[in-house]
């Protein structure tokens, strides 16, 4: 909280004081014109960089090369859908448990689903389960999308006590399992052959595999867009929970029963993220503090602009990271942790994020 | 007490207790409260004001007993139906983002709103009223934690307003603020009370400053160790004796000269009497 300054008791100047210059959403009503055009733009946005991407990274298609149009649709297309839908559901996801939490930090990968689903897709790696089905799938997903629920369903069992879910114990809960989940992939790692190893760490690193298939691509977009469609409904209901339980009580919203809710869509959209690229960091974390910078607070529109801008973000990095490794195809992962750091600690350091926790 | 015939307005607690695990926090409690009131609900630190007023708002259930609104029990209530009805300001709140204090405001709409949840004529104009009527329309683009305790307070009471109650619980609203801004806030409170046209709004009132209160309470209800032991109109209330016991401080009571309310004053123990 700000201290309180008497020469501030006027309060005449609307607009005018304190960190007012920066204005997110400048206090105005969010009416329908002005959340269908900031999501429109957005939108727009996504698809410019989609299509940017797809025709000039890592290489410039060339249209009259017959071969270079298939790549096109069969590689590219695909792969760079599979970084938006995934990108949309990490920056929704952590949108989501940031307001869950109450806490700036939290992101997609703090309760420990994540490490989960890295111990689901190591431990097959590891005991050789892996198979490519029909010779282009591969069944890592599926191990990885088993570690992540069941990473849930104890995180989630112990943060609920009497049919309660208390804010602090979900954290803890979240961060311990975390922890426990890391250590043991780092044995299974420690006892791993070499080769194996490899593949291990290269998973851990977070990235969009190739190919992508139809099959993968439609089920990641499916979960983001369903869920989505769940949570935009749910804005208005973030909107109050970013109040205290007894204020978001009173104001019209079950507190517990909307949290739960939000957890597991939350839980579930970063369990089909993570299944499919392995835990690509930052996304989740970094992308919600910029949308909060440019358009304001309101969950209503924040939604809707978690996804596109999520997505917009990942096809670029994934853009990025193929270009820096082309011929090779760089796990995104890295770049977006290695970019993504320093990015937000200027954010940061410049007091545009965060400002308002101290 | 007549029953089961209870208003549409009409809170009622029916031997309501509340326990935090082995710790008896309200013991029985009956309370009737008719529409159009002004209960001041007051009573020593633990007492139970705040687990009461937590309870007739449904924002905890009562261990054994029930509160009923309008002859139907809370908890057969959806918590959206309550807040049409019910609504709460807290002594002070957090905001976990940066809030300005229109869209706080704007969330006293939310269990009036449908679908998306997009503001429609009616919300804005609701708004409006809420802000005019607590005199925050000046702050409406100002961040909540850049304001001062006690316009903070008054846009807490705004929210509250625009939500368009019947009933108005207040949980030590006025507690960190100075004279002047308590008594400004008090006035919003009497001010609201008599939206145009309507009958009185209801208000439940927490506070430990009992001069602040009785004065402007139409019936005070004196709490001690989780059960009722006075209630009543402020003057029969405020007894020198019953006061001093429940707080277990010598007090004294000196007459108002323009209404037949006492205030309460601690009798001063080791200063001598100048005679």
């Amino acid at each position: 909280m700000a201290p309180q300054s008497s020469a501030r008791i006027s309060g005449a100047e609307p607009r005018a004081a304190g960190s007012g210059g920066r204005s997110p959403g400048r206090g105005r009503p969010l009416t329908t014109r002005g959340w269908a055009g900031r999501v429109g733009a957005l939108a727009a946005l996504l698809v410019a960089g989609f299509a940017v991407a797809a025709w000039l990274l890592p290489v410039r298609i060339d249209f009259a090369d017959e071969t270079a149009r298939q790549a096109l649709w069969r590689i590219r297309v695909p792969s760079y859908g599979m970084a938006a839908a995934v990108g949309g559901g990490l920056a929704l996801a952590g949108l989501v448990f940031q307001v869950l939490v109450h806490n700036p930090l939290a992101s997609p990968y703090i309760l420990g689903i994540s490490a989960g689903g890295s111990l689901g897709a190591v431990l097959a790696i590891y005991l050789g389960l892996e198979v490519q089905l029909c010779g282009v799938i591969s069944n890592l997903p599926v191990f990885a999308l088993v570690g992540c629920l069941g990473a849930i369903w104890i995180v989630f069992s112990l943060a609920r006590r009497g049919g309660r879910t208390a804010r602090g114990t979900l954290l803890l809960a979240g961060v311990v399992v975390n922890a426990s989940l890391t250590a043991i992939i780092l044995f299974v790692i420690y006892r791993a052959e070499q080769q194996q190893t490899l593949r291990i760490v290269r998973w851990l690193m977070g990235g969009i595999a190739e190919p992508v298939s139809a099959v993968e691509l439609t089920t990641a977009a499916a979960v983001v867009l369903a869920l989505g469609a769940v949570l935009l409904c749910a804005g208005g209901r973030l909107n109050v929970l970013t109040l205290p339980d007894d204020e978001a009580a009173a104001l019209g919203v079950d507190v517990e029963r909307t949290r739960t809710g939000l957890f597991l869509a939350a839980a579930l959209l970063t369990a089909a993220a993570v299944s499919f690229t392995g835990p690509i960091g930052f996304v989740g974390l970094i992308v919600p503090h910029i949308l909060r910078l440019l358009l304001g607070t309101d969950h209503r529109l924040l939604v809707p602009a978690s996804v596109l801008g999520g997505g917009l973000f990942l096809v670029l990095a994934e853009g990025a990271a193929h270009t820096i490794g082309y011929p090779e195809r760089m796990p995104v992962g890295i770049l977006t942790a290695l970019a993504g750091g320093p990015f937000f600690l200027v954010l940061l350091r410049r007091r545009l994020v965060g400002a308002y926790f101290d | 007490m007549e029953s089961g015939r209870d208003g549409p307005g009409e809170l009622r607690a029916a031997s309501v207790s509340f326990a935090y695990g082995e710790r008896l926090v309200l013991a029985g409690v009956d309370l009737a409260i008719r529409a159009g009131e002004f209960v001041g609900l007051l009573g020593p630190n633990g007492a139970g004001k705040t687990t009461l007023i937590r309870l007739l708002g449904g924002l905890a259930r009562p261990t054994s007993g029930c509160v009923q609104l309008g002859g139907v029990a809370l908890g057969a209530r959806s918590r959206r139906e309550i807040a049409r009805a019910i609504a709460f300001v807290p002594q002070e709140s957090a905001t976990f983002f940066p809030l300005r204090a229109r869209e706080a405001v704007a969330l006293g709409r939310f269990p009036h709103r449908g679908g998306l949840g997009f503001e429609n004529e009616a919300d804005r104009a609701a708004i409006h009223a809420a802000m005019e009527a607590t005199d925050t329309t000046a702050l409406a683009d100002r961040y909540l934690h850049e304001l001062s305790g006690g316009e903070r307070q008054r846009v807490l009471l705004a929210r509250a307003l625009a939500q368009a109650p019947s009933l108005l619980l207040l949980d030590e609203p006025t507690s960190h603020l100075d004279l002047r801004h308590q008594e400004r806030f008090l006035e919003l409170i009497d001010r609201s009370r008599r939206p145009d046209g309507r009958d009185g709004r209801t208000v439940v009132f927490v506070s430990h400053d009992v001069n602040l209160i009785a004065h402007r309470a139409s019936r005070l209800v004196l709490l001690a160790a989780g059960r009722v032991v006075a209630d009543g109109p402020p003057a029969a209330v405020l007894t020198a004796e019953r006061l001093s016991a429940v707080y277990e401080t010598a007090l004294r009571l000196v007459p108002d000269a323009r209404s037949d309310v006492p205030f309460v004053f601690p009798e001063p123990r080791s200063v001598p009497h100048a005679h």
